[in-house]
């Protein structure tokens, strides 16, 4: 459901993709140069290859590595590399959302820690290729929950009661929402509008009792 | 909360479910073993007392109710009213964070006292299996069903349970039940 950008998203969040478009024609020339095959091959390669709007091409941001959700001090997240000390702006989707700093501490499977991994949750929330990190927070309750993004490459911002932040940084604004269902809670990020078209990621903690449900 | 947490807890045992619905379940989880999938039962049948502690730790905790308007449960020794208010919430609040409760926004009601799990008639099951499987219906006729990460959408998987009396519930993952509730 992820946007894709030119096929830049197989590339580690596309950074280094305009190097290597750049330099890649470069060496591929030095190498057939050496091998004293004609340079006419390389330069119509070179010539391909850059055609391409390399400085307009905008910036990926991998919603799964780089959006989990959180309860408390705890964020589960489809990304087992984040290092200690990793900056997570966190959304609390309570009512007006907020945001509060937070930084990376340890992984960890404590269940203190990580509501989340109570023993009567933790077979349905601790899927394979998802990871549990102790937070650093100041002003983060026991209770509350919602959205953290990893080193967001714009500061989430609230306007009218909502938490926005352009995480593709292509003019439009991601928003953030949480909302109950029979025994969890789930967790979105849309572009612009919440509720609106499919969400940009999505992600669901099971809590192992019964509720009433309110997402819509 | 220690208490609760060693006489009312959440059964992950099938044969804690009432029948029907017990047979039934037994029916479906076999034929996705014999399928080749594999079934993780999270949980059966739930606690009334757990469900009655949460309910009322969150009422009273959030501000919601006051302490003396809690009822009491047969079986259950608590105290809800600590004489003060302020007291009563904080313990409630003690109760909220230590059960890991959540409190979503626009969420006006408590934990449920009542419930198909609380019943007996639901299962919460994580199933998993490689690329394509063929299960038997209960008609014994052989559907093949592929995998999906998101098993809320496999409308097949869905119709091979439905065929055993599990209706699933599209939004939690694992949730299976008598009605789809």
């Amino acid at each position: 459901m992820e946007r894709k950008q030119d096929g830049i998203d197989s590339i580690t969040n596309g950074r280094r993709l305009p190097v290597l478009i750049f330099y890649r024609p470069l060496l591929l020339c030095g190498a057939i140069a050496i091998l004293l095959i004609p340079a006419a091959s390389c330069r119509k390669a070179h010539e391909t290859r850059t055609t391409q709007p390399v400085a307009a091409a905008p910036a990926t941001f991998t919603f799964a590595e780089r959006i989990g959700w959180f309860q408390g001090p705890c964020l589960a997240i489809s990304n087992s590399h984040l290092a200690q000390g990793t900056s997570v702006a966190l959304v609390v989707t309570g009512e007006p959302q907020k945001i509060q700093p937070a930084r990376i501490l340890e992984p960890t499977t404590s269940a203190t820690t990580c509501k989340a991994l109570l023993p009567d949750r933790a077979k349905t929330n601790a899927t394979p290729g998802v990871a549990f990190y102790a937070l650093e927070t100041t002003n983060v309750g026991a209770a509350d929950m919602g959205i953290g993004i990893v080193e967001p490459p714009a500061a989430p911002a609230i306007a009218d009661g909502l938490a926005r932040a352009d995480l593709l940084r292509d003019g439009q604004s991601e928003v953030f929402t949480s909302c109950a269902t029979s025994e969890g809670i789930k967790f979105a990020v849309w572009t612009a509008k919440p509720y609106q078209g499919d969400p940009r990621w999505s992600g669901y903690d099971y809590l192992g009792y019964d509720m009433q449900p309110t997402c819509p | 909360m220690t208490w609760a947490n060693a006489h009312a807890t959440a059964s992950d045992s099938v044969d804690d479910l009432a029948d029907p619905f017990k047979s039934n379940a037994k029916d479906f989880i076999k034929a996705l073993e014999d399928a080749g999938a594999t079934v993780t039962i999270t949980e059966t049948r739930r606690s009334a007392k757990r469900a009655y502690l949460f309910h009322w730790c969150w009422l009273i905790g959030l501000g919601k109710a006051k302490a003396s308007e809690a009822t009491d449960m047969t079986g259950v020794e608590i105290e809800w009213d600590h004489g003060d208010d302020d007291k009563s919430k904080a313990g409630a609040q003690e109760m909220i964070d230590g059960f890991g409760l959540a409190v979503p926004p626009n969420s006006t009601n408590a934990p449920a006292l009542s419930s198909n799990h609380i019943a007996g008639n639901a299962i919460d099951i994580n199933i998993t299996w490689k690329d394509t499987i063929k299960i038997k219906k209960k008609d014994g006729t052989e559907v093949s069903v592929t995998f999906m990460d998101d098993v809320n959408q496999n409308t097949t998987l869905h119709s091979v349970g439905e065929s055993y009396g599990l209706k699933k519930l599209t939004t939690d993952k694992p949730h299976w039940s008598v009605d789809g509730r």
